[in-house]
């Protein structure tokens, strides 16, 4: 099962950076080391708000099949519906590939509706 | 039946209608859950909870001799909040409100007393204003219709 195709009620993007180590030196002079060539660590944070429970058990069961945080996966165009500039823009990076940072969170608000809160960050 | 006035109006208690009743209202309310999405242009919902609050000034009146047969006296509402020891389950009450005199207009559900109010002043009735909170749903039969 892929990840549900939802439009998401709340959405937020941070970017990431490529792997670069810094080096602060006595004088205060500071060197950076770039490890690798492709931006990594992209973060995704999405919240289904008041969704019904059978849209939210969705998660639960594509976050059991990608074994939780261990296997990777793209995401559907509607997770960024909403969003007028180039859908890449706030994708995972190119190279990269999106996966759970943690379970999703349910918190049930109604009888037959819950809220979801997903939190994915892009890995190489 | 044509248009209503209060002069119809009831609010009963113990089986009998609270003698001199000057008012009360009922506010019926739903919480509505919100199901917008990012995209959304227009505001769109879910109903929730609903609940329902009301209001009632009752007559500072004492019932005189015979009247206890067809009437509650408001003390009874009174002494639900405005008592020694604790508030618990057991003051609950079952009201019924009636717009008209028939069981189609009757709203029966039950409340808690939330407040109520004791208001004495030079040249006007002594009342004692209430405010109730309904806990659960309106019973069945108990809605206008």
């Amino acid at each position: 099962m892929p990840f549900p195709s939802l439009v998401p009620s709340a959405r937020a993007f941070a970017p990431g950076d490529w792997p670069i180590k810094q080096y602060k030196a006595l004088s205060g002079a500071e060197i950076r080391i770039r490890y690798g060539d492709l931006r990594t660590e992209a973060t995704l944070d999405l919240t289904f708000e008041n969704i019904l429970d059978t849209a939210a058990a969705g998660f639960l069961t594509h976050y059991n099949e990608t074994q939780g945080t261990f296997y990777t996966f793209s995401l559907p165009a509607n997770v960024f519906q909403g969003w007028t500039a180039s859908s890449s823009l706030i994708n995972n990076p190119s190279g990269a590939a999106w996966r759970y940072e943690g379970p999703p969170n349910i918190t049930s608000v109604y009888r037959g509706r819950s809220t979801v809160q997903v939190k994915l960050i892009a890995v190489v | 039946m044509g248009f209503y006035t209060g002069r119809t109006g009831s609010l009963v208690f113990n089986s009998k209608p609270v003698a001199k009743i000057r008012d009360w209202s009922l506010d019926t309310t739903v919480e509505l859950l919100s199901t917008n999405t990012i995209d959304s242009v227009s505001s769109t919902f879910t109903p929730g909870v609903k609940s329902a609050t009301g209001s009632a000034t009752l007559v500072y009146y004492r019932l005189e001799g015979g009247e206890s047969a067809s009437y509650t006296q408001f003390t009874e509402l009174l002494a639900k909040l405005h008592k020694i020891g604790a508030i618990t389950e057991s003051d609950r009450v079952l009201l019924t409100l009636n717009v008209g005199g028939g069981s189609a207009d009757d709203i029966q559900f039950y409340a808690y007393i939330t407040s109520a109010q004791i208001s004495v002043a030079t040249g006007e009735l002594s009342v004692v204003p209430i405010q109730f909170t309904v806990d659960g749903d309106f019973l069945s039969g108990g809605t206008i219709s």
